[in-house]
C-alpha cells in the first residue's frame, strides 16, 4: 500500500514547480495539508506558455473589417445588377412596358447605380489595404 | 468606434436620410399635383395610381426626376458611410495602460 501511494505521487507530481506557490494561511496550523492542488494546473500552464511562445501573435476578429467587406461586395452586386437591368431593358426597346419599372424608379436607380459600383470598389480596395497593413504589422 | 469616426458615421446617416426624404417629398408633390392631392397623399398613392397610370410616365409633359440636391446628398452620404466604416476598421482603440506601461511613462 505504501509503495503504491508513493508510486501514485510520483506519477501525478509535476516535474517543474509551479511559478506561484500557495501562500501559507495566517493563523492556520502549519501541519501539512493532505490535499495538494490538483495536478491539472501545471499542465494548463504549460499549454498557455506554449501558445504565447508562438511567433505569430493571435489574430483578433475585426467586425468593422467584416462589415466593410460585406458592404463593398453588396454595393458592387447591387450596382452591377441595376446597370445590367437598365441595359437589358433599354436594349429590348421598351423599358417601361410591364408597369413594374416605371420611370421614377428607373430614374432614381439609374442615378445611383454607377456610384454604388464605384463606392463598393473603393470599399473592397480599402478592406484589402487594411488587411494587408494588419498582416504586415503582425509579421514584423 | 472612436468619437470622430462615430460623428462621421452619424453625419453620413443624416445625409442619406435627408436625401431620401427630399426625394420622397418631391415625388409626392409631383404625383399629388397630377391627381389633385396633397404631397403626402400623392406619396401614398405612389404605389397604386401613379404606378399603373402610364399617362404620368409618358404624357405628363415631363417625367419626374430626382432633385439634384437629394441626389448629391445621398451620394455624399454613401461615400461618407463607407469611409466611416473603413476608418472604424483601420483605427484601433488605445489599449488600457498596464502597470508596467504606466511605470515606464
Amino acid at each position: 500500500m505504501e509503495q503504491s501511494e508513493g508510486a501514485r505521487r510520483t506519477l501525478f507530481e509535476p516535474e517543474a514547480q509551479p511559478a506561484v506557490e500557495p501562500e501559507p494561511q495566517q493563523g492556520a496550523h502549519q501541519t501539512a495539508t493532505p490535499a495538494s492542488p490538483p495536478a491539472v494546473a501545471p499542465v494548463t500552464e504549460k499549454l498557455v506558455t506554449d501558445e504565447l511562445d508562438d511567433d505569430e501573435p493571435p489574430r483578433r476578429f475585426n467586425p468593422w473589417l467584416a462589415a466593410l467587406w460585406v458592404l463593398g461586395l453588396a454595393l458592387i452586386a447591387a450596382g452591377s445588377y441595376v446597370n445590367w437591368l437598365i441595359y437589358t431593358r433599354t436594349a429590348t426597346g421598351d423599358p417601361f412596358s410591364d408597369g413594374e419599372a416605371y420611370w421614377a424608379l428607373v430614374s432614381v436607380v439609374q442615378n445611383f447605380a454607377p456610384w454604388f459600383v464605384g463606392v463598393g470598389l473603393a470599399a473592397v480596395v480599402s478592406a484589402v489595404l487594411i488587411s494587408a497593413l494588419d498582416w504586415r504589422e503582425r509579421h514584423q | 468606434m472612436i468619437r470622430p469616426v462615430l460623428g462621421m458615421f452619424l453625419v453620413s446617416i443624416a445625409l442619406l436620410v435627408g436625401g431620401l426624404a427630399i426625394s420622397l417629398w418631391d415625388m409626392g408633390n409631383f404625383v399629388g399635383a397630377r391627381f389633385g392631392l396633397s404631397g403626402l397623399e400623392g406619396l401614398v398613392a405612389l404605389d397604386s395610381e401613379f404606378r399603373q397610370d402610364e399617362a404620368v410616365n409618358y404624357d405628363y409633359g415631363y417625367p419626374w426626376y430626382q432633385p439634384p440636391l437629394a441626389n448629391w446628398l445621398v451620394i455624399f452620404g454613401l461615400v461618407l458611410f463607407v469611409a466611416s466604416i473603413a476608418l472604424a476598421a483601420a483605427v484601433r482603440r488605445p489599449r488600457p495602460s498596464t502597470k508596467r506601461g504606466a511605470a515606464t511613462r
